[in-house]
């Protein structure tokens, strides 16, 4: 019974994650045509956009990403090749192993199997989870990871494992996502302090089963101390923006503690979504609102155990140093920084679900019907919002069209002169690159000759233009004569009442979001 | 006869009730309570109420959705009078549920076209979650809590809802901070 239920289980996994995979989305955000091109290029060339072989951090218009989810990807890349699909699929797996891992270490912690189930249910439809499994995202990888490394590492504790395979999948979540690199040492360190205590032997124990995990950090340790390894916490974090006036140690102090708590606020948890609007789903919040009892059942069911049992005490941990990360960032209630907080409240609501479940037949066919009324509702919800609200109101956010634009740019480059991307409001270039499959090798001829001090400085460097297309930031007052030239524009950069009434201009195509409003306008400059 | 215990009982109630007038005389909230009294203006604003704005949001979403059945489903049983109403009563519940409104001003969500302000000390903020801790491990626990969301549930619903009316909530805050040192 059990072993059906959790096969069950791992297929509602799977569904709501692999179905629709790259036809249901909001648009393909440009985080994800990086991700997508330059694990494509590893898996051509063994090297990336700008031709650097092997990175440790791949950098693309400035933002670093770490390696794990590339090098993933483009193993799948080197069989499945370049697809929207493809270069989710690894946040998707990473998804529904989640959820086999959340079962594995309930199971351990509690000894329950129906507790460990339940919580493998609610991971498997819990929106954040979901959510963060259909995008190419790679904190849901760095998520799983660390899952594993917790499930071990706790089995460790209890004498019943090694702790190497523990702390070296730990590592493998430092190389997949910035906010386990302070999160996994933190957490890692106070339960293996807790193990050996002052016992000198355990510490030599630990130290020598944690050899395969240096070695395998060795890369990443040399990575920390150079820009490139500096760039992404030097841009976010607190002190980094202007958002306090007069950065007082006191007031920095309160700031934080008012970030930290947020990521517990049930306001914020079960109602308002992340405050990036490519983070969230129209009217949907890190957790379904109906689920507010068994957060509060949850935890105090949870404090209740920790006492006796050291598992769910190293699961409160972690929930408690999660948001650290997030916490010291400028970026308010910020849900893929804090990634790794859900998991373990999402177990925190499981044993509130759990504890509320009646031992009375009549209670629990009472119970069981309210759940599953709510769990229709919440599922045709979650369907509306993703399927049909969020891809109307946010595609903007999620660069929606571009694939429709490269097309169009595709099919007239031949007959055109110049075509000019204007680079104002996104970063045209990566989505150009992976929708047109452009070849590596060829690109590397272009991107090898830039000056590029690849670890050494996160400033900006760029190509500008491949081919007979270009781009750059245009400036329409001063370009508007350009003859001969296409410009593809944003339509907020380039409104009809800038060109309508120029006998020069001519408007070649308007590319729609789906909501049916203008995302580009590509126009050509004409002879009179 | 008055056992030893009884005494060190009173004597935690006498420290908790010293520790509860403290926190309310530190805390800026309970000193606005005449300018709030005078200012606060009751008007009662049920979630039932039919809204135009909430009408034209209604047809609004479900205009997104297509003709198939899978579109048509979603869109009545998402967006209808009934869920609105469950949303509305979560919209006004669930800011009184948040620390960050009582010890932080709200921060990072102040609340549009509201001047927000801190209404009990940040710092005091170890102190409640210590007595937090010491409550969940009371048996009575559930029902206490249960008690001050029965209040903010019906306020929310009534829409009620303005600093005054959450005094009642403050207090209870400030009382779970006494529980932190007896």
């Amino acid at each position: 019974m059990f072993r059906l239920a959790f096969v069950a289980v791992i297929l509602i996994a799977i569904l709501m994650r692999f179905v629709g995979l790259d036809s249901w989305g909001m648009g393909f955000f440009r985080d994800e045509a990086a991700l997508g091109y330059n694990s494509w290029s590893i898996a051509k060339t063994g090297a990336d956009e700008f031709g650097q072989k092997w990175p440790v951090v791949f950098r693309s218009f400035e933002v670093f990403f770490l390696p794990a989810y590339e090098y993933m990807t483009a193993a799948l890349m080197s069989v499945a090749g370049l697809s929207v699909w493809s270069t989710r699929a690894v946040a998707a797996a990473s998804g529904v192993w989640l959820v086999i891992v959340s079962v594995f270490l309930i199971k351990e912690i509690s000894n329950n199997k129906w507790l460990a189930l339940t919580a493998g249910l609610m991971i498997a439809i819990v929106p954040w989870s979901v959510y963060f499994s259909r995008g190419a995202f790679e904190g849901n990888l760095a998520l799983a990871f660390l899952a594993t490394g917790v499930f071990l590492i706790i089995r460790a504790h209890e004498n019943k494992g090694k702790w190497w395979p523990g702390l070296l999948v730990m590592t493998a979540a430092m190389y997949s996502y910035q906010a386990e690199r302070l999160i996994v040492p933190l957490w890692s360190l106070i339960v293996v302090s807790s193990w050996c205590g002052r016992d000198f032997r355990r510490w030599k124990q630990v130290l020598v089963e944690s050899i395969p995990a240096i070695i395998l950090g060795l890369p990443l340790i040399w990575v920390w101390f150079t820009p490139a390894g500096l760039h992404r916490a030097a841009g976010v974090s607190l002190l980094s923006h202007s958002g306090l006036v007069d950065p007082t140690p006191w007031q920095v102090m309160r700031k934080i503690v008012a970030m930290y708590i947020s990521y517990f606020s049930p306001h914020n948890l079960f109602w308002l979504p992340d405050f990036d609007r490519q983070r969230s789903l129209v009217g949907m919040s890190v957790f379904y609102w109906w689920w507010i009892p068994l957060y509060v059942v949850g935890v105090i069911r949870v404090i209740g155990e920790i006492r006796g049992n050291k598992g769910w005490k190293w699961i409160v941990i972690l929930m408690l140093i999660a948001p650290l990360p997030a916490a010291v960032t400028a970026d308010p209630f910020h849900t893929y920084r804090s990634l790794v907080t859900y998991w373990p409240q999402t177990l925190v609501l499981a044993v509130g679900l759990f504890k509320m479940w009646p031992k009375q037949t009549v209670r629990r066919i009472l119970m069981g019907a309210v759940i599953a009324g709510f769990s229709v509702y919440g599922i045709t919800s979650w369907i509306s919002s993703y399927v049909y609200v969020t891809p109307y109101e946010r595609g903007f956010y999620w660069d929606q069209s571009f694939d429709e634009t490269v097309e169009f740019v595709e099919g007239i480059k031949s007959e055109k002169e110049k075509i000019v991307w204007d680079t104002g409001y996104s970063e045209p270039y990566i989505q150009y690159l992976f929708w047109t499959r452009y070849n590596p090798r060829k690109l590397h001829e272009v991107t090898r000759a830039l000056p590029l001090d690849y670890y050494g400085s996160g400033e900006r460097v760029r190509f500008d233009h491949l081919e007979n297309v270009y781009f750059e930031e245009v400036d329409w007052p001063t370009r508007r004569g350009d003859r001969g030239t296409v410009f593809v524009m944003p339509a907020e950069r380039l409104p009809v009442s800038e060109f309508v009434t120029d006998p020069i201009v001519k408007l070649l195509k308007e590319i729609k979001f789906k909501n049916g409003q203008t995302s580009f306008r590509i126009v050509e400059i004409v002879e009179d | 006869m008055v056992t030893k215990d009884f005494r060190f009982r009173i004597l935690d109630f006498r420290i908790q009730i010293g520790i509860f007038v403290l926190i309310v005389l530190l805390a800026p909230w309970f000193w606005q309570i005449p300018k709030l009294w005078t200012e606060t203006k009751w008007r009662v604003d049920p979630v039932w109420k039919v809204d135009q704005f909430e009408v034209a949001d209604i047809n609004r979403f479900r205009s997104m959705h297509d003709e198939s059945l899978v579109g048509k489903v979603t869109a009545k049983v998402h967006y209808n009078k009934i869920s609105f109403m469950a949303e509305q009563t979560i919209v006004r519940t669930l800011p009184y549920w948040d620390l960050g409104f009582y010890f932080t001003a709200n921060h990072p969500r102040e609340r549009a076209g509201m001047v927000e302000t801190e209404k009990l000390r940040w710092w005091l903020l170890p102190v409640f979650l210590f007595g937090l801790y010491k409550l969940v491990k009371k048996s009575w626990a559930l029902k206490y809590l249960g008690a001050v969301a029965v209040y903010v549930l019906l306020v929310s619903v009534l829409g009620l809802q303005n600093d005054l009316s959450m005094m009642p909530v403050g207090l209870s805050i400030v009382w779970v901070m006494s529980l932190c040192f007896v």
